[in-house]
Formats: structure tokens, sequence, C-alpha cells
């Protein structure tokens, strides 16, 4: 143990290390635990699943999923704790012109199955993903690669050619949706990848397992075997982990914490970050069509309350943008706070003073359906009524998913430009607010082909201003990434870190005991 | 001509056959033949035109009623229920694991609630009017008048939670985890059925042994100087036999019906969980399989009552 | 020779009934359930305008303790759980009263008229009416909800359709007894119109059952109705209802158990003493019949 840490422990203020971040335990600290990462036990995760799970990277949508992407796969480039840009598999990415690239992969990279990895890997990869006939979730972020003209340019060298400008392919590729896959990859029969973590066993809504891959690129993982169960309700999940039948929990209800803050043997992560859970307006259906009702609901939420009464306490202030840790991050824009009388005369101005909608909710994060409501509780005195309808989290990413006029999403931490891709492009797999805008489209091919990295962060300013004066998104509240571990598992973040990003990155942890 | 007894068997049979013909009228009226549009109602007001016209066609809600009441009642007779609405898996597949769960819940439920009923039954009915039987009836009277799920949190308060921790709160139930490991998780859920249903059961063992014991049959057992302790187990006991069957029956029938509140106060994984979830997100053909096995195992238990009562008693009162 | 003056024809059916009541008060338990009704009835009626603060407004962190600004704590989205509480009651009777009226009134329509007029129509219509007996109420009532959503009037149908059956047969068996008697053959051979025979003679004389029947059926229908609150099927958030409330908050059972505790206390307490006092009533008319055996 550290003497800071010591330390902030003797002061006894729990609250105090919450406030830097990173984890905490809950009870007095227990004894000198040995020096370094030791090798060997199963880590047991407790997750919310249903049959609807899937192993493919590709087309994830669940925390659960992500969190077996992340042990499964790897891709060219990755992200850090502090979401900054790295070489992941590939060693080289560079830009030979503008619409010319060169990827380089690492030598002696092997898959599971001990095939090693080649140029016709990765160009299998790509085209899997940009497959016009079956387009997976990243490909509105790589579609301006052709896929004619990728040259092989040895094992381990790739040249792709553009048909468009795209500066920001490293972000892209850095993103678990974008994985590197053998020839022989299937999601159901062959779920193989560089991942530090090997599929053993899945059944989608029960159990899987997956085996240490002793053959890891970079430093190996210490846990011989993470097994990820599934649970119905988070109570069940709690009591798991305090009676030592699991060994994490992530994304515990926030409620839950002053149990487990008074429970012996567990560990809090309690990190500020930029996760988001916006709500989604439609904007190409009535009645958010009007910019003015897209504006007025923004300016309904009384922010402050919303984190407090919803996160209680742990998220900060969001301002209807996202990929607020992004270095690109217009965090100069106003903080946009409540205005119930501007509401009310833009939906006035706009023709709908009594405006009355209809929000479509889903547990599908602990705090998905209360923000719902407390949303609606604060709209009252706008004069708007929002009805909330609870649906079934397992149809909730199903066929209905991006045709509700309001809606809600749960989203992680990511850098913007992957997500740009994700959500704003006509045709993306998560337009949820129903984008096809002509000045919003100039700026992100202007964006993407600007070398300079200045004048590119100038462009993106320019988009998300556009974005903060009349996008789809009202995105409340920047929440912290909560996770609950036993005392067992050692190489937590220490206090007093500023990353924001330490989600399911199991291969960095260990057991002491 | 066929027998008395036999006939009347028959004729229960007949019975049961035409009120689960009635029922499951009854389940698909009030799911698919009501007035109004079940695809809009299911989709909800902002759904596209083809998902609405896609789900008509799935549910077969375009065709007139009676078709669609008979093909889903040849459906069923094959055993295929359709596909959940929601996961688009056959609900047999889906319900499978569910059935398994609530299944043990009601065995273990069952075991222990008939004898308990039948005990304090007869104990109170012996002991009448004594001390035992004032406490016993008064806590029946209680209990009885308790919804199940009061005493669920009652039970998890007590045992789980705030004053003891005994016993796990919820339930998590896997087919991969060794039974013994289970049955802890078991024990407040069946423990919340058996305080919900032994009390009616048991004043009507009460009531019927009572009556046995006050009846012509008694007094003259006891005229001839026959000891009391003979009497009550030898006699009385015997005389009770088809009001135990009825207690059994209607034991097994308000554990069935307690199921579902019980169920979700613990978050089981079983039918009655399922059954709510169904309802919750209007998933059709879920809701009237579940309601349909629900409704059966009334019929049948009622029906091997009937049945059971008409061959053990040797006087048959007719009817007709 | 017996008069017209002194037959019992003519005798005010009244006194018999308040005579009836007197005499259940007089047992302890029904002291005991009208102390529990009434104190749960009263937090029900007058409890809304007591309230401290509007059941939906946000005053505390989420499950906050217990302190000076919430007394015993607040919820999972940081409202009174107090205010909540005294809310929350007023919605279940709302549902509960005209569900039971509804339910024994028809039973009791159907009951007299199978005592009365017997034939084949009686005989089919109570079988038919079996058909609703095989099913637990619980799951009679989600099956009409499943596609109609949770509708007060809906609700108030489904939980009197739910009692029907039973105080059809209870009610047939109470008057079948009763007109076997003597006086109402009498009554039938001089002639007086049927709706007076039911009226004058038969309701009297079982309104002691009919009174027991009512209180069980009120019982059993907060019973229901806290039921399908609990389940999410009643009254909707964010409005203030016990049995929601109970399912609300019961992720904080262990270490803010006021959001629960307290709803699930008034219904117990409710329906114990209605029950109890629905009891009380039903052994003084035992009593009564016993001692006064038909003339």
């Amino acid at each position: 143990m550290t003497a800071r840490r010591q330390v902030l422990q003797g002061m006894g203020c729990t609250a105090l290390a919450l406030a830097t971040g990173a984890c905490q335990q809950g009870r007095p600290p227990t004894p000198e635990r040995g020096a370094g990462p030791r090798k060997g036990g199963r880590l047991r995760i407790g997750e919310l699943g249903s049959s609807a799970d899937t192993l493919d990277a590709a087309r994830f949508i669940t925390d659960a999923d992500h969190l077996r992407a992340l042990q499964l796969f790897d891709g060219l480039t990755e992200t850090d704790e502090r979401l900054r840009i790295r070489m992941g598999l590939a060693e080289e990415m560079t830009a030979e012109s503008a619409t010319q690239w060169l990827i380089r992969l690492k030598p002696d990279l092997h898959f599971h199955h001990g095939k090693a990895v080649t140029a016709d890997d990765v160009m299998f990869s790509i085209r899997r993903i940009i497959d016009p006939k079956n387009p997976y979730q990243g490909s509105q972020g790589l579609a301006m690669i052709d896929a004619h003209r990728m040259q092989k340019l040895d094992e381990r060298t790739v040249r792709l050619t553009l048909t468009k400008p795209n500066a920001f392919l490293p972000e892209e590729f850095s993103q678990i949706w974008n994985p590197i896959v053998p020839l022989d990859f299937d999601p159901r029969t062959n779920p193989v990848g560089t991942g530090p973590y090997r599929y053993k066993r899945f059944t989608p809504g029960s159990r899987s397992l997956f085996t240490r891959n002793t053959g890891y690129w970079r430093e190996a993982p210490h846990f011989d075997e993470i097994a990820v169960i599934d649970f119905n309700d988070d109570t069940a999940r709690l009591n798991a982990l305090i009676g030592g039948e699991i060994d994490v929990m992530p994304s515990p209800p926030h409620a839950q914490l002053q149990i487990a803050r008074a429970a012996p043997g567990i560990t809090i992560c309690n990190l500020p970050s930029t996760a988001w859970e916006p709500f989604c307006l439609r904007a190409d259906v009535e009645p958010f069509r009007d910019v003015r009702v897209r504006q007025a609901l923004r300016l309904i939420p009384d922010r402050p309350q919303f984190v407090s009464q919803v996160y209680n306490g742990n998220a900060r202030l969001g301002n209807d943008l996202f990929g607020a840790s992004d270095v690109d991050y217009a965090d100069l824009l106003p903080q946009r706070m409540q205005d119930i009388d501007q509401a009310k005369s833009l939906l006035r101005a706009a023709g709908h003073p009594d405006l009355e909608v209809e929000i479509v909710t889903a547990s599908v994060s602990p705090t998905l359906v209360q923000a719902a409501e407390v949303y609606a509780e604060q709209a009252k005195s706008a004069g708007v009524t929002v009805r909330v309808r609870r649906i079934d989290p397992a149809a909730f990413f199903g066929s209905g998913f991006l045709k509700r006029p309001f809606s809600q999403d749960s989203w992680g931490v990511f850098p913007l430009m992957p997500v740009i891709s994700l959500t704003l492009l006509p045709g993306a797999g998560d337009n949820e607010t129903g984008w096809n805008d002509a000045e919003t489209l100039r700026l992100i091919d202007a964006a993407r082909a600007t070398a300079d990295p200045a004048a590119r962060k100038d462009l993106m300013m320019e988009l998300q201003r556009l974005l903060y004066d009349r996008g789809g998104y009202i995105i409340p509240a920047l929440i912290n990434q909560l996770s609950f571990f036993s005392d067992k598992v050692a190489g937590l973040p220490e206090p007093g870190s500023d990353g924001v990003d330490f989600n399911f990155q199991y291969r960095k942890l260990w057991f002491a005991a | 001509m066929l027998p008395p007894m036999l006939r009347l068997v028959v004729w229960r049979v007949a019975v049961g056959a035409m009120t689960l013909l009635a029922l499951s009228t009854l389940i698909f009226g009030a799911t698919q033949a009501l007035p109004g549009d079940a695809a809009v109602q299911i989709l909800g007001t902002h759904a596209t035109a083809e998902q609405i016209v896609a789900l008509r066609t799935t549910l077969g809600l375009d065709r007139p009623v009676i078709v669609q009441y008979a093909a889903w009642l040849t459906g069923i007779l094959h055993g295929d229920f359709g596909n959940s609405l929601t996961g688009g898996q056959s609900v047999a597949t889906l319900i499978a694991p569910h059935l398994f769960a609530s299944a043990m819940l009601l065995l273990f439920s069952f075991t222990t609630a008939v004898p308990l009923a039948l005990l304090l039954g007869i104990w109170s009915a012996v002991k009448r009017d004594q001390l035992f039987d004032h406490v016993c009836s008064g806590a029946l009277l209680v209990f009885a008048s308790l919804p199940e799920f009061v005493i669920g949190i009652g039970l998890v308060v007590v045992f789980a939670t705030t004053l003891l921790r005994l016993f796990p709160p919820v339930s998590l139930l896997s087919p991969e985890d060794p039974i013994g490991e289970q049955l802890r998780y078991l024990v407040l859920p069946v423990a919340t059925l058996v305080v919900a249903s032994t009390p009616y059961v048991a004043r009507m063992m009460r009531a019927s042994m009572i009556e046995v014991l006050d009846s012509d049959y008694i007094a003259m057992a006891r005229l001839n100087g026959i000891d009391e302790r003979t009497i009550v187990f030898n006699y009385a006991i015997r005389n009770a036999i088809p009001a135990s069957i009825q207690v059994i029956a209607l034991t097994l029938i308000y554990l069935a019906g307690g199921i579902v509140v019980v169920e979700a106060v613990f978050n089981y994984p079983g039918i009655g969980v399922a059954f709510i979830d169904a309802v919750r997100y209007r998933d059709l053909p879920t809701v009237q399989c579940l309601s349909l096995m629900i409704g059966a195992v009334y019929v049948l238990t009622n029906l091997l009552a009937d049945i059971a009562v008409i061959l053990c008693t040797p006087r048959l009162r007719t009817q007709w | 020779m017996v008069t017209a003056r002194d037959s019992p024809v003519t005798e005010k059916p009244r006194p018999a009934l308040v005579r009836l009541l007197r005499e259940a008060v007089r047992l302890r338990r029904c002291k005991i359930g009208l102390v529990f009704s009434l104190l749960a009835l009263a937090v029900a009626l007058i409890g809304p305008f007591a309230a401290p603060y509007s059941p939906t407004a946000f005053v505390a962190a989420p499950f906050a303790m217990p302190s000076a600004q919430v007394p015993l704590g607040a919820d999972y989205l940081g409202r009174d759980v107090l205010s909540r509480f005294l809310c929350g009651g007023l919605s279940l009777l709302l549902i509960a009263v005209p569900a039971t009226v509804l339910g024994v009134g028809l039973g009791t329509v159907l009951g007299i008229s199978t005592a009365m007029f017997k034939g084949i129509f009686a005989e089919a219509s109570l079988r038919m009416l079996d058909v609703l007996l095989a099913f637990p109420q619980v799951v009679l009532s989600l099956l009409f909800i499943t596609l109609l959503g949770p509708r007060p009037w809906l609700l108030i149908g489904v939980v009197a359709l739910a009692h029907f059956p039973q105080s059809t047969r209870v009610l047939k068996g109470a008057a079948a007894e009763v007109v076997e008697r003597d006086f109402v053959k009498a009554a039938q051979i001089i002639g007086m119109p049927s709706h007076r025979i039911v009226f004058q003679e038969l309701l009297p004389n079982v309104g002691g059952q009919l009174l027991v029947e009512l209180g069980l059926r009120f019982t059993y229908s907060i019973g229901i109705i806290a039921a399908l609150s609990f389940l999410g099927f009643g009254r909707q958030p964010p409005h203030p209802d016990w049995g929601l409330m109970v399912s609300e908050n019961k992720v904080a059972l262990l270490f803010q158990p006021w959001g629960t505790v307290l709803p699930v206390i008034a219904v117990a307490v409710l329906t114990v003493g209605v029950n109890l006092v629905a009891d009380a009533i039903g052994r003084v008319t035992a009593r009564i019949q016993v001692r006064t055996p038909a003339p």
C-alpha cells in the first residue's frame, strides 16, 4: 500500500477519496498484501444478461457484451485510461497522403488458435465491417476505405486507399467494435481474437467462461480464467458479491453504495468519468423536427438536481455534448442550465404550448428508468407532459430501436469521432436522433480531410457548437464509472489517478490473497 | 349401463374437459379478441405502419376471431404455443427452465404445507376451545388476512435483512450450481407460500374435523365406552379423509395461485415471474400459454380431488 | 291461530341487523379489528391532507436516512417517504371499495335469484361462473390487464369479477336456507310478489352473511389490488401508492427500510382489521342462527 493511500484512510474520509476518484475499500485496510502481481484464480464477474447477448464484438450493444469483447479481441489501435490513442496490434499507422494509409502490424502476433496475425486478417476484418450487404456498427467510420484497392505489401503490412480522406482512422480503429479477427472467424462457432482471454464456453443469458491467452502479445494476464455469470437483478448481484460468490460487480445501482460501504470485503471504485445516458429526440419526426421544440426540451432539466436525484451525486453536469474526455471536446461552451421561461416561450412559438410526449425506457442500465422519471417530473413545470413507457430490456435494442421519437440510451466513455461516426451520419448504426444535416456532414468531411491537428480541432469545435445549438441529444450528466470489487482483487487504480476509463481492463488485475 | 360410481367419474372428467375449454375461450377472449387493435396496444402509439402490419400478421389478427381461436386451439393441442413477441424464440423453450424452477418451489411448499395444515387443523379441533386452539385460530386468522407479498416482505425483514441475517433475500438459481447450494435460496419463498396458504386449509380441516367429532357416529362410539384416543385416531381421522383430500387439493390450488406474487417478491425465476414479465411487455403468446397452464393445474387438481372423494366416500350423495 | 299481525312476515327487519352488529362489537376481536381498520382508513383518507411535502417533489438524496427534513427518510428518487405514504392509501381504497360492492352486489343478485327461481338457467349460469373460479384472482386480473393496460375502471371490473362467483355461491347458500323456511313459503302462498319477498323476507335474513361476505371480500380486494400495485399494474409512477412503494423501495430494505416497511405495515393492519371485524360478525351470525332455529 502506498503511503498516500494510508494517509487518506487514516483520515477516515471515504468521501474525500471518492472525490479524488479511483478505488477505496469500504472498511479499514486489511494487512499488507503481497508486493506484486500473482498469477492464478478465476475472476467471477456478475452481470445482468439476457438471451440476446452476443460474442460478436463488431455488433455488441450491452455492457456485458462490451466486457466480453474486451477480453477476446484487440484493435489495431487502442485508447489508454486517459482516452489517448496509442498503438495496439499495429506498430505503425501513418498517412502517406490524404487518401493513402500504411498499417504495419507488430511482429509475432498470434490468434488464440495459434495462427499468426497477418495482413490478410487485417483486410478481412476491415472488409467484414464495411461490407455494404451486411454493414457492422463501425461501417460509417471506415466506409471511405476502398475494399477493392486494399494492398498487401507484405505479411505484416497493408496499404489502404480511401475514397475520401479520414484523418481519424486511428481513432476509429481504436474502438473494440472494429476488432481484428482471423479469416475463419465466426461469432458463434469460432469466436477467435487476439485478446488477453480466449473463448471457452458461452451460454447467452447464463454464463460464459474464458481462459488465459498464454501467447498474449504483451504482458500476460494474471487470472487463469474469467467467468461472466448472469443474474436476474442487482440485489442478487450484490448479495453474491458480499457472499463471496462473485468477485466483480460492474455498474451497480448508485443506491447500493451505502450497502457496499458498510459491507465487509468490498472495494468500491468510483471514478469521475464522462459516461453519458442521453435522452434522444428524433429530429426527423414531429414534434422534434422543429428545432425550437428540441431547444425547449434541452432547457428543461434542472441539471444539478438531476445529478443528485438520479446519480446520487456520482456525476457532473453535462452540456448536451458527448465525448467529454476527448482532447477536442468543446469544454469552453457555456454550461447550459435550466430555463423554464425560455423553454415555455420556445414551445409556444413552435405551436406546442401544452406538449405531450411519450418516452420509451427500459432498465438496460440501473439509472435509465430513474432518469426518465426525474425528467418527467421536471418537465411538468414547463407545461410538458411526459409519459414514461417501460419496455422489456431485452427488446430495447431490438427492432424498435432507432424508431422511437423520444427515447434514451446508455453510453460509456469514448473518443469523439468514433461516436460521431456511429450516431450523426445518416444510415449509421446508432443514429438515434435521426440526424441528417448537411452542415454536419460538411464539417465532418472537412475535419476528416484536415491533417493539421489545430485546424482539425477548430472544425470539431464548430461541429460541436452546431450540435450544442440544435442537436437532438439531451445529456444532463456525465457519469462516474462505478464498480464493486472483492477485497481480494488487486491492481485497481490508486486514489488520485486522473484516468477516466478503467472498465473491464481485467488483464491488469490479480488476486492478492 | 355403467355402475353409478363410474358414471360419476366420467361425468366429472367431462365437466373438467368442458371447463378447460371454457377457460381457453376466456383466455383467448381476454387477450386477443377484445375490441380495439391489439397490435397498436402492444407496439405503442409511435409504431410505424409496417411494424403494426407485421405484428397483425404474426398474431393472425387480420383473420376473423373464430378462425384465430381455432388456429390457436389446434396449435396448443399439438404443443405449439407460438413464438414470444419480445424475444422471438418459441414460447415452449422460453418457459421450460421457469417451469422447472416453479415445480421445485411448489414441491417443497406442498410437502411442507399439507402435513402442517392437516396437523394444525386436526389438533386444534381435538383441543377445541382450549388454549392451543385459541392461539392457533387467532394466528391463523391473522395470517389468512395478509396478502402474500406482505408475508414475503415480512419474512425478508425478519430473517434476511433487518432483524436477523439468516437467509438470502433474493433467489439465485442456475442449472449449473449443485442443488444443495440452491436450497438456501428456496427457504424464504417456500416459507412465504406455506404461511400464506396454510391458514385457509388448516381452518377448513378444523371445521371438518369438528363436524366429524360432533357426528352421531362418533357420539355412538363414545357412548359405547371407547376411549377418546382411539376415537380420535381410529374413527375420527378415518372419517375425515374425504375432507383431507379436499384440503390437499385446495392447498395445491392456493400454492399455485400464490406463486405469481411470491416469485415476484424474491425475483425467483419461475413461471410466476415469466408470467408477470409477459404481461408487462404484452407478450401475448406467453401470457396465453402460462395462464392456460395455471388454469389447467387448477382444473386438474379439482378433478382429481373430486374423483378421489367419489372413490373414497362409500355413501354417495349424488345431486342428480 | 296466528294472526296476520303476529306473523313473522310483518316483523321489521332493521332491529335484527343492528342487534347483530351490537353483539359483534362486544367481541374482543371485533374491537381490535375496528381499531386497526379505522386507523388504517384514517391514514388513507386523511393522510393526503397531512402530508408535509408533495408526494412527487424531490426533497433529499435518494434513500437518504431519516432526518429533520425527511422524518422517515427518502425513497429511490429522493422523495419524502412520509408524504408518499400518507398519500398512497387513497388510490387503494378508491378501487377496493367499488370493486367489493360491485362484486358482492352482483353475487347477491344472482345468488338470491338462483335460490328463488330454480331451474336449468340457474344451474347453467352457476356452472359458467365456475370457470372463473378455475383461476387465481391475480392471474385473472393480469389476463385482462395484458392488453388493456392497468386502468382504474378495468381494475374495479376484474376484481369484482374475481369476487362474483364466490359471492354468488355464498349468497345462494344463505338464501336457499331461508327460502325453505315456512314464513317465506307462506308469503309465496298468499301471493306476495317476488320482489317484496326478496326485500322484506330474504335480504334481512341473509343480512348477517351478506355483511360477512362484504367484509371478507373487502379484505381480499385490498389484498389483490395491493398485490397488483406491487407488481406494477396498479397506479403508475410517479403517483404514490402503497403497493407500488413496496416494490420501488425494496432494493434499499437493508439500510433504508421505511419506504417498504411502512406501506407493508399499513396494508397488513388494514387487511387484518377488516378480517377480524368480518370474522366477529360471522361468529355472531352463526350464533344467532343456532339460537333461533327456523320456526
